[in-house]
C-alpha cells in the first residue's frame, strides 16, 4: 500500500454565479504523504477554503467538481452521501476558518463534540465520550475544561472558541486533517501549543494535516511542503526550503514579500493591485495584470506546472521559456 | 438574567396600567352619558341625581378612575346594564368559549404550518411547497368574515354536513357536538395564523439552514435527521415568538367570526355590549382581553429567555 493520504488530480471547483458555472479551483494537482504537512498559502479568494471543501464535498449543492480526488486509495468523487458521511469528522477532518460561526450557537460546546465522537462511535457510551471531550480540551490548552464543556459558544471567548473548534475536529483522531487557518485567532503561546499538540498527533498517530494559513512564520514550522495558490490555480509547489527560499515564480516572490512573519504581524506590505475575483479572471495567467514581468503570453494562455527541481515545481511563462 | 426578567415584568406592568387608563377614558369618550344607560329618560330628577351619586358619576374622573380600577382588580365589574347577570360572570363565561376557538384555531394552524412550513423549507420545489405559498397568500389576504362565509356556503348551506350556528345542538352538550360546531369557526379564525405562521416557519428554517454552523455540523459527519434538529432547535426561539403573538390575536376574539357563526365569545359579548350601550361589561371585555394578551407576551418572552441561551446572562 502506498503512503499517499490524498491525491487530487485536475481538481476543478465551479460556482454558480447567475446561471453560469464560473471556476474558482482550476484543475489542481496535490498529493499529501501519511505524516506529512502540505500548507496551501495565498492571498484571498484564490480558493484555498474551496479546495478544502471540495475533499470532503460540503459545497454548495449547486458548485461542480471535475477531476478526481483520491483518499487513501480511494475515488472521493464516487462516494454517495452515506459513505462521504462516514468519512467526515471521523477520518477526514476540517477545522473551519470562521470559527466564531462554526458552533451551533444553542448546544453546549461539550456536547457538540460528544455528539461527533458518538455520530462515529456507536459503541461508545455518553460518558466515555465526554471523559474524551475532557481530556481534548486539555490537550488543546481550555482551563478548566470541565466548567467549560457545560458553556454556550458565546460565552467563550474567540480563542477559547477556536481551541473547542480544533478539539471537536481531533476527537476521532482523524487521518487527514483539513485545517483552514486554525490558528488565526489564537496567541503566540496558544499557537505553539496547538501546532505542538499537531505534530504530537502526526509522529503518535501517523495524521497527515493540510493547512490554510497566511502566517510565513507558521508555514516554515510546520510544512513539508507549500502550495502557493493564486486565482484557482497552483502557481508555484514544492518542499518547504525550496519554495521559501528560492522561489521560482514572481507571485511567490511578492506574495512573500507581503505576508507577515511571525513576529511583526499587522505589518503588510500589500501587493500592487488587488487580487482577482471569479468572475473578473485573467484569461491567461490570473497574476498576469500585477506581474511586472508579464508578456503577451501571460496575458492569452494559462501557465501549468512544470519541474524545477524533482521536488519543485512552478507555474510561469517565464519560467518554462527559460528552460527552452 | 434575573434583571433582564424582572425589567419584562416591570414592563408588563406598565403597559397594564396605560391599558387601564386608555380603557377607561375610551368609556368616557363614547357619545351618551352612561347614566343614560342606567335610568330611564322619563325618570325623576330625583331619581337620576340619587343614581348618579351611588354611582360616583359626580366625583371627578381621576377618583372614578381609582374607585373602578380598585373594584376591577378585585373582579367587582359591577352587574350588565342589560339583564342584571355579574359582569365578571359573563366575561368569564365568554372567555372560556374564546378559549376553545383560539385552542382549536390554532392547534390546527400551528401544526400544519410547521409540517408544511418545515417540509418546503427542506423542499422548495414539492408541491407542498406550493401549498404553503398559496396557505400563506390566501390566509393573510382573505378577510376572515369572507372566509366564514365562504365556509357556511360550502359545508353548511350547500352540502348540509356542518352546523354554521352556537357552541351546541340544542339539548345535546356533547363532546362531538362541540366539536362539530368548532370546525367552520376555528378555520375561519385560523387561517390567518396558519398563513403567517407557515410563511414565518419557512423562512425562519430556510434561513438557518444557510447559517454556517449547518455547514459544520456535515462536515462533522452528521446525519440528516441530526443535522435537522440542530436547524429546529435554532428556529424554534423564533418560531416560538409568533406562535405566541398568533395565539394572543386569537385570545383577543376574532369579533367578525365569533358575530357570524354566533359564537358566545369575549369577541361576541363586546360587540353586543357596545350595541346595547352595556358599559361595564364592555369595559371589563375589553381590559380582559387586554390583561391576556400582555400576559401572553410577558409568557411568551420570558420562555424566549429560556429557550435561546444567548438571551440568558
Ligand atoms: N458559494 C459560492 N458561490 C459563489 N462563489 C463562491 C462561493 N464560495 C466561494 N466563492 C468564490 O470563490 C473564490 C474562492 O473562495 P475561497 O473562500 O475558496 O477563497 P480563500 O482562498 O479561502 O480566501 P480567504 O483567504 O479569504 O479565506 C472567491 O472569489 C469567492 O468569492
Ligand atoms: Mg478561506
Amino acid at each position: 500500500m502506498s503512503d499517499t493520504i490524498v491525491k487530487t488530480t485536475d481538481l476543478s471547483v465551479a460556482f454558480k454565479v447567475k446561471k453560469d458555472l464560473v471556476p474558482a479551483v482550476r484543475q489542481v494537482s496535490l498529493s499529501l504523504e501519511k505524516g506529512r504537512t502540505l500548507v496551501i498559502l495565498g492571498e484571498s479568494g484564490s480558493g484555498k477554503s474551496t479546495y478544502m471543501k471540495a475533499l470532503l464535498r460540503i459545497l454548495p449543492h449547486d458548485a461542480a467538481i471535475d477531476g478526481a480526488a483520491e483518499f487513501m486509495g480511494e475515488d472521493l468523487l464516487l462516494k454517495n452521501e452515506k459513505e462521504m458521511r462516514e468519512l467526515r469528522g471521523d477520518r477526514i477532518s476540517m477545522i473551519y476558518q470562521d470559527s466564531l460561526s462554526a458552533l451551533d450557537p444553542m448546544y453546549k460546546v461539550g456536547d457538540q463534540v460528544i455528539e461527533t465522537i458518538r455520530a462515529h462511535r456507536k459503541s461508545v457510551s455518553r460518558a466515555e465520550a465526554r471523559e474524551q471531550a475532557e481530556q481534548l480540551f486539555v490537550k488543546v490548552g481550555i482551563p478548566s475544561p470541565r466548567e467549560r464543556m457545560r458553556t454556550y459558544p458565546h460565552e467563550l471567548s474567540g480563542g477559547m472558541r477556536q481551541r473547542a473548534v480544533i478539539a471537536m475536529s481531533l476527537c476521532c483522531s482523524p487521518y487527514l486533517l483539513l485545517a483552514d487557518e486554525p490558528t488565526t485567532a489564537l496567541d503566540v503561546t496558544i499557537q505553539k501549543q496547538i501546532l505542538n499538540l499537531f505534530l504530537e498527533l502526526q509522529e503518535k498517530d501517523g495524521m497527515s494535516i493540510m493547512m490554510v494559513t497566511h502566517d510565513i512564520g507558521v508555514a516554515a514550522q510546520v510544512a513539508d511542503e507549500i502550495a502557493i495558490m493564486y486565482g484557482g490555480i497552483i502557481m508555484e509547489y514544492g518542499s518547504t526550503r525550496e519554495v521559501l527560499e528560492e522561489p521560482a515564480n514572481p507571485y511567490t516572490r511578492a506574495l512573500i514579500a507581503a505576508l507577515p512573519k511571525s513576529g511583526d504581524r499587522g505589518r503588510l506590505v500589500a501587493i500592487d493591485g488587488q487580487p482577482p475575483t471569479i468572475v473578473s479572471m485573467p484569461s491567461g495567467c490570473p497574476f498576469s495584470d500585477r506581474c511586472a514581468y508579464a508578456t503577451q503570453i501571460c496575458k492569452s494562455s494559462i501557465p501549468h506546472l512544470t519541474p524545477v527541481t524533482q521536488t519543485h515545481q512552478t507555474a510561469c511563462h517565464l519560467y518554462e521559456r527559460k528552460e527552452e | 438574567m434575573i434583571r433582564v426578567i424582572l425589567k419584562r415584568i416591570g414592563l408588563a406592568f406598565l403597559t397594564l396600567f396605560g391599558v387601564t387608563v386608555i380603557v377607561f377614558a375610551l368609556l368616557q369618550m363614547m357619545p351618551g352619558e352612561p347614566i343614560d344607560s342606567i335610568v330611564p329618560l322619563d325618570a325623576s330628577d330625583a331619581l337620576r341625581q340619587a343614581i348618579i351619586e351611588k354611582y360616583g358619576f359626580d366625583k371627578p374622573l381621576y377618583v372614578q378612575y381609582f374607585c373602578w380600577l380598585g373594584n376591577a382588580l378585585r373582579g367587582n365589574f359591577g352587574n350588565s346594564v342589560s339583564d342584571n347577570r355579574l359582569v365578571l360572570t359573563i366575561v368569564s363565561e365568554a372567555l372560556h368559549n374564546t378559549l376553545i376557538l383560539a385552542l382549536g384555531a390554532s392547534i390546527v394552524a400551528f401544526l400544519l404550518s410547521i409540517v408544511i412550513g418545515v417540509y418546503s423549507a427542506y423542499r422548495p420545489k414539492s408541491i407542498l411547497s406550493w401549498v404553503g405559498t398559496i396557505f400563506g397568500i390566501g390566509g393573510i389576504s382573505i378577510p376572515n368574515y369572507c372566509l366564514s362565509l365562504i365556509l357556511i356556503g360550502i359545508f353548511s348551506v350547500t352540502l348540509h354536513v356542518l352546523p354554521s350556528n352556537g357552541m351546541y345542538f340544542s339539548g345535546d352538550y356533547s363532546f362531538s357536538s362541540l366539536l362539530r360546531h368548532l370546525i367552520l369557526p376555528a378555520l375561519a379564525a385560523g387561517a390567518m395564523t396558519l398563513g403567517i405562521m407557515t410563511r414565518m416557519v419557512r423562512s425562519s428554517v430556510a434561513e438557518t439552514r444557510n447559517r454556517s454552523f449547518v455547514t459544520t455540523l456535515r462536515a462533522k459527519g452528521l446525519s440528516e435527521p441530526a443535522i435537522m434538529r440542530h436547524v429546529l432547535r435554532n428556529s424554534f426561539p423564533t418560531l416560538l415568538t409568533v406562535a405566541g403573538l398568533q395565539f394572543g390575536y386569537l385570545m383577543g376574539g376574532s369579533t367578525m367570526v365569533e358575530t357570524i357563526f354566533s359564537w358566545p365569545g369575549i369577541g361576541l359579548i363586546i360587540y353586543q355590549s357596545i350595541f346595547t350601550s352595556d358599559f361595564p361589561t364592555t369595559q371589563a371585555a375589553i381590559l380582559i382581553v387586554a390583561v391576556i394578551f400582555v400576559s401572553i407576551n410577558l409568557i411568551i418572552d420570558l420562555l424566549r429567555i429560556v429557550a435561546d441561551p444567548r438571551l440568558r446572562k
